[in-house]
């Protein structure tokens, strides 16, 4: 009995402590969640209210059919199939590079995750002034006899390079997870490897990638989110409407033209649900191949 | 270890102050507005012990120009009325954005900034408050009837009174005309050839903005037209596909460019840097080309016409909410924002174009390069498509941008493609 209630003393104690947090949480984020998920099936002006009527799956059956959503879809999987693995590889390296005991080894680090705490705007402001058609890179590439390109304004280009701009930009938070990943790892593992005789790339290939599997599959899931959200970049290179040519129309910045362009807050909801839907699906997906399979594998082999 | 204490207290000052800035900022931008002296207070006491304090919130563009104009206005009215209080509230970014999701939280301003593009909607949803008793007979025969008219509702309720107003012509560049020993053009034929003529050794004849806001007058100019009789968006009226296959034309031919193309942000740019010998723009570059190149010569003269000579006009009005607590007191501020007095202040400070007729003589002896552009505003067409202005605004631009950058698409598909998701919007209004 005694253990029991120091048990209920020590839930109530917990509950109390995160009291503050899944508060602001259920206001903040359950609870405008639930209210989209609802706004979805209606047809709701934002600002006709009262208006508001209830259409069932019209808003979804809208959207599957509407080309520009299927350009938009499209779209952000291209960016998120580039910019996840490519992000995910180039963090990887930096990381180990930034775990090797080397001079200036603080500099490098704080150095890689500068672009990291630099905001959106201000990085797409920096790449749209490289970029520019009298820019740098232009100048620079005049030397080897290439024309100027308006990179921002060829359909071509745009996207590859908020992509660009995208991993510049996050491959520093994901090396800081790595990093910590690394140091997790005990060095016997690799006394024991060189005495073996290992060499540095099997050592990498076959202790560093699969001892961080938990880490690559975090960088992974949170990197597949952050693409497939993917708005500032596209808002600020296209000012607003996914040009050249629909080329940087994203999910969200679709969305974000519908709810607060049109006013349609029930259709945008039912972008944002369905957008849930894929990134959810996926997150399990990849939960299924980095954790559950392997552990089952790892059964049968036993 | 003391090195990373050293750095952590580095990072906490560092935070510190960013907030401190951030905290500046805030208060600079509403306090000059409420600022309130020793003098109107001890007013207060003794000539107004009775009313009530009321607080009215006017929300700006947050353009320092304007918004220091409208302090300057606020002061003055909170002088002659002790127990208002003005606060100049300026909204950064997308301010229609902003206005409609405060308007669903019922915690928009008093008075803001109107449109005449955004303006439709809102009248549509109920969110203005009628303004036809903020003016007197004598003040509605000062305004030009089609400012005014912009701004009724469908029964000719007024819904906002116009600050001033912006129109379109062509600007050149005096030199480069000199040089080449050109006139300016005046019909479309004179305008494609002196773009070819002055295009070549690194300048283009021509810089165009690609979108509905400087292709109108041509569609206008055309014969063609932006809505039909009964107030619904004709964006592909077959005049309108004509005029824009000679805008295009133009570009294809070499003769213009967009700003984009010449890697500048905007035509302004492009003509102070002399890449450009022409464009067409509105009155706001004079500043523009004041402050940027200051030595430049240039002339402005009329949008080259075709059939009938066109332009078109941009006006700001001021409107108030339809949930304000003191409708009576924000309408009599509106009076005074909008009355010949300070309609003097805007017409000297050189932004826009003075709303009513009676401050334009003042304005054109401060300002004469103006002069074509007030000229501009009895043959000028609206910009202002009904409730779903900004889709078609969109739907344009991005019709014109397939037909610029896409060799595979047509004028006539773009256009009718674009009508379509205009009705299309409509129908889901």
């Amino acid at each position: 009995m005694k253990q029991r209630s120091k048990q209920f003393q020590s839930n109530v104690a917990g509950w109390l402590l995160v009291f503050p947090v899944v508060a602001l949480m259920l206001v903040f984020i359950v609870g405008p969640a639930i209210f989209s998920f609802g706004l979805s099936f209606q047809k709701y002006n934002m600002l006709k209210p009262q208006e508001a009527t209830f259409i069932w799956f019209e808003n979804y059956v809208e959207l599957l059919k509407d080309p520009y959503f299927h350009q938009a879809l499209y779209n952000t999987f291209k960016y998120s199939i580039v910019v996840v693995p490519v992000q995910t590889a180039i963090s990887l390296l930096l990381a180990t590079a930034a775990n090797q005991k080397i001079k200036g080894q603080t500099f490098f680090r704080v150095a890689y995750y500068v672009p990291a705490v630099t905001s959106a705007v201000a990085s797409a402001s920096m790449f749209m002034f490289l970029f520019n058609t009298n820019g740098i890179v232009n100048r620079f590439l005049a030397n080897f006899g290439f024309v100027p390109v308006s990179w921002f304004n060829d359909p071509r280009y745009a996207l590859p390079l908020a992509m660009l701009m995208a991993i510049w930009s996050t491959v520093g938070t994901q090396m800081l997870v790595f990093l910590a990943g690394l140091q997790d790892i005990p060095g016997e593992v690799y006394e024991a490897a060189e005495i073996d005789g290992v060499s540095p790339l099997q050592r990498f290939f076959y202790i560093t990638v699969p001892l961080l599997s938990e880490k690559t599959m975090f960088v992974v899931v949170v990197g597949m989110i952050g693409t497939l959200q993917m708005f500032d970049q596209a808002y600020i290179i296209s000012g607003g409407v996914g040009g050249p040519l629909g080329s940087t129309t994203t999910v969200v910045l679709y969305l974000y033209n519908k709810a607060f362009g049109e006013n349609r807050l029930g259709y945008g909801s039912a972008v944002a649900v369905v957008l849930f839907v894929v990134i959810f699906t996926l997150t399990m997906l990849q939960r299924y191949f980095f954790e559950v399979r392997p552990k089952r594998l790892e059964r049968k082999g036993a | 270890m003391k090195m990373f204490k050293k750095c952590m207290s580095l990072l906490l000052v560092c935070a510190v102050s960013i907030v401190s800035v951030g905290c500046g900022n805030d208060t600079s931008q509403t306090t000059p507005a409420s600022v309130t002296t020793n003098d109107d207070k001890e007013k207060e006491e003794v000539v107004t012990p009775a009313k009530e304090q009321v607080t009215l919130t006017i929300a700006t563009y947050a353009d320092p120009l304007e918004v220091d104009l409208v302090t300057a206005q606020a002061s003055a009215y909170m002088k002659e009325n002790p127990h208002v209080k003005l606060v100049v509230e300026p909204i950064a970014g997308d301010i229609w954005e902003t206005l409609k999701i405060r308007m669903v939280a019922n915690d928009e301003p008093d008075i803001f900034y109107m449109d005449l593009f955004q303006v439709a909607q809102f009248i549509d949803t109920n969110k203005l408050a009628p303004l036809d008793e903020a003016l007197s007979a004598a003040d509605i025969a000062d305004f030009e009837p089609a400012l005014l008219d912009a701004f009724r509702g469908p029964d000719g309720t007024l819904y906002g009174v116009p600050k001033d107003f912006s129109t379109l012509a062509l600007y050149y560049n005096v030199e480069m005309f000199e040089d080449a020993g050109l006139t300016p053009p005046e019909t479309w034929d004179d305008l494609e050839k002196t773009a070819q003529a002055l295009t070549g050794n690194g300048v283009v004849g021509l810089t165009l903005q690609n979108g509905i806001d400087r292709v109108q007058p041509f569609f206008y100019s055309n014969g063609g037209s932006m809505m039909s009789d009964d107030g619904l968006p004709t964006f592909n009226n077959p005049k309108n596909i004509e005029a824009y296959e000679y805008w295009i034309g133009l570009f294809e031919a070499g003769y213009a460019k967009t700003p984009q193309q010449l890697g500048v942000n905007w035509t302004g740019d492009a003509f102070t840097m002399d890449m450009a010998a022409m464009t067409i723009e509105g009155n706001w570059m004079i500043q523009a080309l004041m402050e940027q190149a200051p030595d430049m010569e240039y002339g402005v003269v009329p949008i080259p016409y075709k059939e009938v000579p066109a332009s078109m006009q941009f006006t700001v009005a001021y409107s108030m909410s339809n949930n304000t607590d003191n409708p009576d007191v924000a309408r009599d501020v509106i009076r005074f924002l909008t009355d010949t007095n300070q309609q003097m202040l805007i017409a000297e400070s050189g932004r826009a174009i003075p709303s009513r007729n009676s401050t334009l003589i003042t304005f054109l002896e401060n300002w004469p390069d103006y002069k074509v552009f007030v000229e501009q505003a009895p043959i000028a067409s609206e910009f202002n498509y009904g409730i779903i202005s900004a889709t078609v605004v969109d739907e344009a631009a991005k019709a014109m941008e397939r037909i610029l950058l896409d060799p595979n698409s047509t004028v006539q598909g773009a256009f009718d493609a674009a009508q379509e998701n205009i009705d299309k919007a409509l129908a889901n209004q």
